[in-house]
């Protein structure tokens, strides 16, 4: 297994449950063994523009973040159809590219970006309070989803079965 | 694991919403613009050290970092009341300058732009910024993807990260600058300050070539006279990082410049029962609803408002584009709100210009790069330019620098009451009765909003995406007319 893999988790870990994708990925990051040095996992708090930076030289990615839907149950988790995020590819406003605009402008671009790509997502309860802490059902799904991810990553192949 | 499909706009909670209300005839009656709000943040700095506050704030939002950070420090400095060295002054302001680089550059090629360069009435799937590199050209691409990454580079250059910075401490920076690194970030300045030019140019070419959109930009929905507030230098010239706030008055005449410790005297914020945001206004004039003009105290902080709040650039192609564009909008001050494209272009090549003056400024990789806190602290004011508008932190501390109270005014609040009304105008213009209400009409509303680059950047986190917006049109009985979602 040659390919470069990134984890990003991405959130806000002082906006009460905005962090649960970070919290995720610090699990995981205990959960995979040390020999798989293809696999870089890493936090962050930014969306757009800066995807491209920061997926840009590899193969695959993997990102984990919070989702706030209307019919969501706060610690839930599920993977999120990229093709789903076509509706804001048209997004052009609230100051940042979206996720989708960033695949398709790096496409375009030619730049060496991430050919696979699987988005995690955790439903949330609070992204909008100041709190260094999530909310309990978030905070108790954190483990089993990182285990999750895991096992799934193992079954696509991405991560070895060490 | 589950694999599901979610529509971002009809199943995410907390989208911006612009409602449109209209009268018996059809006409627009009133228009609302409401956001989701972060909560809590005074209560979240109450009982933390001081100097912790530039690291915790650059964190509220994912857009500005920078600016936070910059506001937060400077208020530390007040509450430790330090006087800075010139060295740290000038390194601040030496990233602060890379930051508004990137970050204009940002707005204009990927959110305001497209609106011109694509059209304002161009399918909303090709109004975007893979539609500007269509037409423009791939190589436009390519040079704002290498601008906005050379811009982290000076902040990882001088702060050690590329995002998210913590470099900026009470007293100063947490480190200076070397030869070599100075070298560096020189040559990603003078690519910067090309990079303005050609910016310029397209701005040129694609807009003010054309006759339609210069009309566009003086026509009557986007035309809107308020106050206008921006950070001043000692020759009341444009400054994103320090000065006193200047803020004029639709006729152009000085209304107030003041020292950011005194900005209670001059600034109120009123509150309506609709939204849990503020709207911040001229305290000498008061609150006389949503109104502009000279009598209402409504102001705008934005681009234009500090090019309009200023008596010019402190650089010279900056200089020059800024005599350019008030002779071509009739004067000072423009009110024509869509110039604010043009106003953040002229403030792009002054921020490129200005890095390139600091770089090369002999006291730059000076040892003083800090002055360490003696004093007892009390209170402090921070006031910098975000790139949105005026920020300010104001910090209040017990004697031994423990956070007892907290206020901020963020770019984008000084603008609410401005952004709710030029939505409001832009809907009466272009949406009249008897005429169907189109996508592209509600995108021409939304181009009054999108103007001021409203940043509500701490709202946006959780999604792989951005905020979605919901424009929606209700008749007179309060049912649904059209519904434009992003």
């Amino acid at each position: 297994m040659n390919s470069k893999t990134i984890i990003l988790g991405l959130g806000n870990t002082i906006l009460t449950d905005d962090g649960a994708g970070i919290y995720v990925v610090r699990e995981i990051q205990s959960l995979i063994t040390n020999h798989q040095s293809l696999i870089t996992i890493k936090e962050a708090s930014v969306g757009g523009f800066n995807f491209i930076d920061l997926l840009t030289g590899y193969d695959r990615a993997v990102i984990v973040d919070a989702i706030h839907t209307k019919d969501g149950k706060p610690g839930e988790f599920y993977e999120l159809d990229i093709s789903a995020l076509k509706p804001s590819a048209r997004l052009s406003s609230l100051h940042q590219i979206d996720f989708a605009t960033a695949v398709e402008l790096a496409k375009n671009m030619g730049v060496a970006f991430p050919k696979e790509i699987a988005i995690f997502v955790m439903e949330v309860e609070d992204e909008f309070s100041f709190g260094e802490k999530p909310t309990p059902e978030v905070e108790s799904a954190i483990p089993k989803m990182a285990e999750s991810i895991v096992a799934n990553l193992k079954e696509r192949g991405w991560i070895d079965h060490a | 694991m589950k694999r599901i499909s979610i529509d971002p706009v009809t199943r995410l909670e907390g989208h911006g919403k612009i409602e449109i209300f209209l009268d018996d005839k059809g006409d627009v009656a009133n228009a609302y613009f409401q956001v989701p709000e972060l909560r809590g943040f005074e209560k979240f700095a109450e009982g933390r050290p001081v100097e912790e506050l530039p690291r915790i704030t650059s964190r509220i939002c994912g857009v500005c970092p920078e600016a936070h950070m910059m506001a937060a420090a400077k208020a530390c400095d007040a509450v430790y009341g330090i006087e800075l060295p010139s060295t740290a002054k000038k390194l601040r302001e030496l990233q602060y300058s890379a930051f508004f680089l990137g970050d204009h550059t940002t707005h204009f090629y990927a959110l305001g732009g497209p609106d011109f360069v694509c059209g304002p009435d161009a399918p909303k799937a090709e109004r975007n910024i893979v539609g500007v590199i269509k037409k423009v050209g791939v190589e436009v691409g390519g040079k704002v993807i290498k601008t906005r990454r050379e811009c982290h580079e000076v902040a990882q250059i001088l702060g050690g990260k590329p995002v998210t910075p913590v470099n900026a401490i009470p007293g100063g920076m947490s480190k200076g600058l070397n030869k070599e690194e100075r070298d560096r970030i020189e040559k990603i300045a003078r690519d910067g300050v090309e990079f303005g030019k050609f910016t310029l140019k397209v701005f040129e070419d694609i807009v003010l070539k054309n006759k339609a959109y210069v009309d566009l930009i003086l026509s009557d929905p986007y035309t809107f006279p308020t106050y206008y507030m921006g950070l001043v230098d000692a020759n009341n010239k444009v400054n994103f990082y320090d000065g006193k706030v200047r803020v004029v008055g639709p006729d152009g005449k000085e209304h107030c410049k003041y020292q950011p410790h005194e900005y209670r005297e001059f600034v109120a914020e009123h509150v309506e029962p609709w939204t849990y945001l503020k709207f911040p206004y001229l305290k000498k004039i008061g609150w006389k609803g949503f109104t502009g003009g000279l009598e209402s105290g409504v102001y705008q902080a934005t681009p234009l408002s500090r090019l309009n709040a200023a008596d010019g650039m402190a650089t010279p192609l900056a200089q020059a584009e800024y005599e350019k564009m008030y002779k071509t909008l009739g004067g000072k001050p423009v009110k024509h709100n869509l110039a604010m494209h043009w106003a953040r272009v002229i403030e792009l090549t002054y921020a490129a210009e200005r890095l390139l003056q600091l770089v090369t400024d002999p006291e730059i990789t000076g040892p003083d790069y800090r002055a360490l806190p003696t004093k007892i602290p009390t209170e402090g004011v921070g006031i910098v330019e975000a790139p949105r508008g005026t920020l300010t932190h104001h910090y209040w501390t017990d004697e031994n620098g423990i956070v007892t109270k907290a206020n901020l005014i963020v770019g984008t609040t000084n603008n609410h009451a401005p952004i709710c009304m030029s939505i409001k105008k832009a809907a009466q213009g272009v949406i009249k009765a008897g005429k169907p209400v189109t996508d592209a009409l509600l995108n021409m509303v939304e181009m009054s909003f999108r103007s001021y680059d409203p940043c509500y950047g701490c709202a946006t986190h959780s999604l792989p995406g951005e905020m979605p917006l919901e424009v929606t049109v209700y008749d007179k009985d309060r049912n649904v007319l059209h519904k434009l979602t992003r």
